[in-house]
């Protein structure tokens, strides 16, 4: 649910999305070069939580066959990014085979951490955390929290489009995306859970 | 209300809240997040291949001939779903037809069987009737034997048996008042030429002058003789000719 927000954000671009992706179906290179831009961050965020410094191969890979099946693709700019998803995680998930590559262990938080406290502000917290600790973050997470919280955050699906990426049902994306995104919280150390959370100023409701 | 705060408390902030509310805020993890691994500059080259890739399968015509499978299907669940509930509406009711059909159909053909037996007794179906009732129309008992396969056989057998019977009590107690024994004696012509008769049908197969008839008395010659005693009183001496014997005395009574 609580991801619902972040959805939402992706989703401010799925109208135009949309437009690009038919555009592309008819032939139009230039459309499809622009639904690449909207797409690729969030896919590449996707997967570098997965695959760490693979993401730029394996996210190439998935463009590739993007490219070639776009004909197939029926749905809107929505739905455009659940389908890359699908194509992007079966890649991650080949090269995963391959590779032998495992997810690493939980991160310490003092590691990747160097973040101001709880009461830091919103825009401190976030010109705080880096890509990388944020990676380490998510991927010190279980495979399938990891995964949902991508998918809702990163990428932008809703819940059913997640649960359909990962082939699971949208209950179970919902829990795990809940529960992944409560840990990442409480070792930002931002917006505790805990009843000893200290509040910020901003907390009124 | 200072509960703790959730994701979903989160989730509705953002949801209701615009920026500048989500601004005020509490720093959010799942903002964090997203700020942080989306915060991607493209770097041009994968959208290069990316659109090379795009180029080379459009001048193929890959894109023209694809055919959309079940997984690149990602219309809103809405429009893809709608007529799910119209197609599982209409299966039902063709299998609720379909179903109804068959059940009709067996009542209706259970109910004109019925019919059949009970108004018109004379039908073939009724296997029982049919041997009895050439025996008094036609005394010689060959025309129903022709026209009726069925009858062939429980026709001679019936009148094989009696005759048989006939022998072993000629001229002893009363079985020849017994209906059965009347009508033997009516299809014969008269008591005095019962023996001539039934020598005539017994004789029959062993000379094989009627290929026709010749499956016939064989096994009733087999069943008659352990059961030609039982048969004095009711004539229920053998499987079908003593059977149909015993139908015929209410039969023969109503005449």
């Amino acid at each position: 649910m609580g991801q619902r927000g972040e959805a939402r954000r992706g989703q401010a671009y799925d109208g135009e999305l949309g437009a690009a992706v038919a555009r592309a179906q008819e032939g139009d290179e230039a459309a499809f070069a622009a639904a690449y831009r909207l797409v690729q961050p969030g896919l590449l965020g996707y997967l570098r939580g997965i695959v760490g410094d693979d993401a730029e191969d394996v996210a190439s890979d998935a463009w590739l066959e993007i490219a070639r099946d776009l004909g197939r693709f029926k749905g809107d700019g929505a739905g455009f990014r659940g389908w890359t998803a699908t194509i992007a995680r079966h890649r991650a998930l080949d090269h995963l085979r391959r590779q032998k590559v495992r997810p690493r262990a939980t991160a310490l938080e003092q590691d990747v951490l160097d973040l101001p406290g709880p009461h830091s502000t919103h825009d401190q917290a976030l010109e705080s955390l880096s890509t990388q600790a944020a990676l380490e973050l998510v991927r010190g997470l279980p495979r399938d929290q990891a995964e949902a919280v991508l998918l809702r955050v990163v990428v932008g699906l809703d819940g059913p489009a997640a649960a359909r990426v990962l082939g699971k049902r949208p209950g179970a994306v919902r829990t795990a995306a809940y529960r992944g995104l409560k840990r990442l919280a409480r070792q930002l150390g931002v917006d505790t859970v805990t009843e000893e959370a200290p509040r910020t100023l901003g907390e009124s409701t | 209300m200072n509960r703790a705060g959730t994701e979903a408390d989160m989730g509705e902030r953002q949801r209701d809240g615009g920026p500048t509310d989500r601004r005020s805020a509490r720093p959010d993890a799942a903002v964090l997040l997203a700020g942080a691994l989306r915060a991607d500059r493209g770097d041009g080259e994968g959208e290069r291949r990316a659109v090379a890739a795009f180029r080379a399968a459009r001048d193929a015509g890959a894109h023209r001939a694809a055919r959309t499978r079940r997984r690149d299907d990602w219309r809103p669940r809405a429009r893809r779903h709608a007529w799910r509930p119209l197609r599982s509406t209409l299966s039902v009711l063709l299998a609720s037809l379909t179903l109804g059909g068959v059940a009709y159909a067996a009542i209706g053909a259970a109910g004109s069987a019925g019919d059949g037996a009970d108004g018109d007794r004379g039908r073939p179906p009724a296997a029982t009737s049919s041997a009895d009732r050439p025996d008094p129309t036609r005394p010689s008992g060959t025309p129903p034997a022709a026209s009726a396969r069925p009858d062939r056989p429980a026709a001679a057998q019936d009148t094989a048996a009696k005759c048989r019977a006939y022998e072993r009590l000629e001229g002893r107690g009363k079985a020849l008042d017994a209906t059965a024994w009347r009508r033997l004696v009516e299809e014969a012509g008269g008591g005095e030429n019962v023996a001539a008769y039934c020598a005539g049908r017994t004789a029959g197969p062993a000379t094989g002058k009627e290929p026709g008839r010749a499956d016939g008395p064989g096994p009733a010659a087999s069943n008659g003789n352990p059961g030609g005693t039982a048969g004095q009183g009711s004539g229920k001496a053998d499987g079908n000719g003593g059977k149909k014997a015993g139908d015929g005395p209410p039969r023969g009574g109503d005449k």
